[in-house]
């Protein structure tokens, strides 16, 4: 094997990618106007960014996302009746309920940190071990796990098809009714809706005042230091699976090793793959404490500097973990209006 | 029940021919033209697809893609579009087991290219990061050794990064050989190194070492994933399906070839069908003419025999005769069937007779009765020519009574029968129709009633006829006529018997046959269905002589009585 072939043979189409990367094949540039032109430079820059912009989906249909919202706050689908979606993922509170486990049926406590249900529709897989390649698929997970909502899809079928206002929702939605894999995608839909765009996604299209000049500092150290390399992507994240602990033993200064650090290696038996976990989504990420998939870290800046240990494997100074957090944070956005939860907006 | 059964029989072909049509023209519709296309389009995709990721990924490895969405976003779109392939080709027709394979195998090469990938990703981050740290981390570690007055530590440092870049962008064996070489050169002076560079120093290693650690594993895997057999195992996808789709053509050309053998045996069909329908038209027209001429030739037999008993009939009855001492004319125009008018003027042993009847109804039997009739009077009369008018009619309804109840008819006659005196006018019983006399001395005409009994009824009618006489001077006229006179309509209105005296009183002066002529010239511009008779008689001797007679007549009319 030679590195010389792989150059070589590639060359050709690095250049012709670095081209297409760099805008030069666009047609929009020649005479456009003014606007245009501007609006070429921002798209320009979006382009050569690692980080890309989100913007609410326009494609999903009201009325499903509506019936998913209902679902996901309905606390009848668990065993107790009183643990619903909702429960561990707060759509109000970052998406997450705050606590190092969440609780399921009768208090009983999950392996790892629950992640946030917001922008999870641009994850490439979900959970931290991303057994789920899609919304749809995850969304039955925690139903019928007996540590979390303790239930089954014949119970859950029972009282969809028993609440009128259900039954005509998913008449109305679905040419087959209520079925498992219509009450996954009405969830799956609410869920895609739920995409917060932040401040910062108004600085990467091309408002520059949108964030502070702190957090743009915070955004040049977060890809200079190396944070970019797994955090990247539309998602800040989301798209692919990385080993906790590269630079360091992160398990052994932990001590205490559970199967749920097995990470992906519980789903594919592969020993490349243990450790090996989801790279999580940053956005909302201040309001997602505690971290990691054991919860061990309360605040941002603790997060900062354990990712520098055992990711980067090179020290920060404290100014460089207090940019980085203060760009982490410009990445928080907003819920969109009506997708909260609807027993709390009618008070 | 039969009919059923036919209509069954003659709906069976049809719905066979009809299954059988509808079952090759869905086998010649087996090939979809749109999903063939959807199919050829998916695996270009997929192709592209693989294009792209390939690029991709090399781009990731050479920092010219700083993110993996893309790279997620042709894995994403190539397993829906794999799926979309499967899908498009569930359809029986369009697959086989062939290309079933060939897509599990694809499937098969997709997933392990995905794991490629992944890996790739999560070890290529690694390398970058410590790529991107490790000339960083070098600055600063020598900023430290130039402090520390260190510079031969230096030199190795730097040695250390450029074998490692160089290696990491060139690669070769002999280059890692040299790069390994320096790291360990470097990694030999660490326990000498001074304590204030140490740690930097070893964090300058560590990320050395994860280059030359990742490079042996990113780029295997960046040649794994540039090598795999995606692109083959597309091409097995394509040629599988194109196999399928050729054989699926195949069998739709059979079966439209099918279709169109039976179109033409159909066509067949159709023709001999015809063909039949109009031998056996022929055949039917055949048979029908040779009815109709079976028919005509009974028709005509039976018209004939029709045509001889009306000649019969009109030859029985006379044309001309004379009575003494009289003018007489006569006439008989039968209808189109063969009817019963009747009347007679007979010479038998010097005594003239007159007779005039009708039978009952029309057609052959009222003929034979008629005959019967004729024959039976001149029988008698041959026997006794001086009969009284009574007696002969008791002696002729005898013979017919009996001959019409062996003949099983329902017929009866009128019939009145005239002597003729010798001293003039006439002696005469029977019931029939009435009697007009045209008197020449007034010019008037008299309606006389006839009396009597219908013949052939009763055996047995002697003494139930009134013998009366009737008296003539010379030009007096006798008028005998049977109903298909009086009953001739003209615009819905019978002659009548007014009708016919008016007529008789009108002509009467005119000699018999004119009045004949003028009663029947008067009557063609009238309708009737029956047989026309008439019979007029003009008295040629004076008063004189009829009183001899009417003493004699009395005579006899006592001896009847």
């Amino acid at each position: 094997m030679s590195k010389r072939r792989i150059l070589g043979g590639s060359l050709v189409a690095a250049g012709l990618l670095a081209c297409g990367l760099s805008g030069c094949g666009d047609a929009n540039g020649e005479d456009a106007s003014k606007q245009a032109a501007a609006e070429d430079k921002a798209s320009l820059k979006i382009k050569s960014e690692p980080i890309q912009p989100i913007r609410a989906p326009e494609d999903l249909r009201a009325s499903t996302v509506e019936l998913g919202r209902k679902l996901f706050h309905d606390k009848r689908f668990s065993q107790t009746g009183d643990v619903s979606c909702s429960t561990c993922h707060v759509v109000a509170s970052g998406g997450v309920d705050g606590a190092q486990h969440s609780k399921g049926v009768h208090d009983k406590e999950g392996a790892v940190n629950a992640l946030t249900v917001l922008n999870s529709g641009f994850n490439f897989a979900l959970f931290w071990d991303g057994r789920a390649a899609t919304l749809e698929e995850q969304a039955g997970g925690p139903l019928v796990n007996p540590d979390e909502m303790a239930f089954s899809w014949d119970a859950a079928l029972d009282v969809v098809k028993k609440d009128t206002s259900y039954a005509q929702s998913f008449k109305n939605d679905f040419p087959d009714g209520v079925t498992e894999a219509n009450v996954r995608k009405a969830i799956a839909t609410y869920e895609r809706a739920l995409v917060t765009p932040s401040r910062f996604d108004k600085w990467l299209l091309g408002d520059a005042s949108a964030i502070t000049d702190d957090e743009r500092k915070g955004y040049e150290l977060f890809k200079s230091v190396g944070c970019i390399a797994c955090h990247q992507g539309r998602n800040v994240g989301g798209n692919m699976f990385q080993k906790l602990g590269v630079m360091g033993d992160y398990f052994k200064d932990r001590g205490n090793v559970v199967t749920a650090d097995y990470g992906r290696f519980n789903v594919t038996k592969a020993e490349d793959d243990k450790f090996r976990f989801r790279v999580p989504s940053l956005r909302n990420v201040a309001k997602t404490a505690p971290y990691f998939h054991d919860g061990t870290k309360k605040t941002l800046q603790e997060a900062i500097r354990t990712m520098a240990r055992y990711q980067l494997g090179r020290p920060l100074s404290d100014e460089d973990v207090g940019l980085l957090e203060k760009f982490l944070r410009s990445l928080s956005g907003d819920l969109p209006d009506g997708l909260g939860d609807p027993g709390a907006s009618k008070q | 029940m039969k009919r059923l059964r036919r209509s069954l029989l003659l709906l069976l072909p049809l719905l066979v021919a009809l299954v059988v049509s509808g079952a090759l023209y869905m086998g010649t519709k087996s090939v979809d033209e749109q999903k063939h296309a959807a199919v050829l389009r998916a695996i270009e995709r997929e192709r592209h697809l693989d294009a792209l990721l390939k690029r991709e990924v090399l781009a990731a490895r050479f920092g010219l893609l700083t993110q993996y969405d893309p790279i997620e976003e042709a894995i994403s779109e190539s397993e829906t579009t794999r799926a979309s392939i499967v899908n498009l080709t569930k359809t029986p027709g369009a697959g086989s087991p062939d290309l079933k394979s060939a897509l599990d195998s694809f499937a098969e090469i997709s997933t392990r290219r995905s794991d490629d990938v992944q890996n790739f990703k999560s070890n290529n981050s690694i390398l970058k990061n410590s790529l991107h740290y490790l000339p960083v981390a070098a600055d600063e570690l020598n900023g430290k050794l130039t402090e520390q007055g260190a510079e031969d530590l230096k030199r190795d440092v730097n040695a250390v990064v450029q074998a490692t870049l160089v290696y990491n962008i060139i690669g070769g064996d002999d280059r890692r050989s040299a790069e390994k070489a320096k790291l360990a050169a470097l990694e030999a002076r660490l326990p000498k190194a001074p304590e204030a560079v140490r740690s930097d120093l070893e964090l300058l290693l560590a990320h050395a070492r994860t280059v030359d650690t990742q490079s042996t594993i990113v780029d295997p895997l960046l040649q794994h994933i540039l090598d795999d057999d995606v692109e083959t195992s597309i091409n097995g996808v394509e040629q599988a399906y194109q196999r399928a789709h050729g054989l699926a053509l195949a069998k739709a050309a059979r079966y439209r070839f099918a279709l169109y053998a039976w179109s033409v045996v159909l066509l067949l069909g159709i023709v001999i069908a015809v063909m039949k329908l109009v031998g056996l038209y022929g055949n039917l027209e055949r048979l029908v003419q040779e009815r109709t001429r079976e028919l005509k030739k009974a028709l005509d037999a039976l018209w004939g025999e029709m045509h001889l008993a009306k000649k019969i009939q009109t030859a029985l009855v006379p044309t001309n005769a004379t009575l003494e001492a009289c003018e007489i004319a006569m006439a008989m125009k039968p209808a189109d069937q063969v009817g019963g008018d009747y009347y007679d003027v007979l010479r038998v042993g010097g005594v003239d007779w007159v007779l005039i009847g009708d039978v009952s109804g029309h057609g052959v039997p009222a003929g034979l009765v008629m005959m019967m009739c004729q024959t039976a009077v001149r029988a008698v009369l041959e026997r006794d020519p001086h009969l009284e008018p009574g007696e002969l009619l008791a002696l002729v309804n005898r013979a017919l009574t009996q001959n019409i109840k062996r003949l099983g008819e329902d017929k009866y006659m009128t019939l009145q029968a005239f002597r003729r005196d010798k001293d003039g006018g006439f002696t005469h019983a029977g019931l029939h129709q009435d009697l007009f006399v045209y008197r020449a001395s007034t010019g008037k005409v008299e309606d006389h009633k006839s009396n009597g009994m219908w013949l052939g009824i009763i055996d047995d009618l002697a003494g139930m006829f009134r013998t009366e006489r009737l008296t003539l001077d010379e030009g007096d006229v006798l008028l005998l006529f049977t109903d298909g006179i009086t009953e001739a309509k003209r615009d819905g209105k019978m002659l009548d018997n007014d009708g016919l005296a008016k007529l008789l009183e009108t002509h009467g002066a005119l000699s018999p046959s004119e009045i004949v002529d003028r009663i029947l010239s008067e009557l063609s511009s009238y309708e009737t269905d029956d047989d026309v008779s008439i019979v007029v008689i003009k008295e040629g001797r004076s008063s004189r002589e009829h009183e001899k007679a009417d003493a004699r007549s009395e005579e006899v009319s006592a001896k009847v009585a």
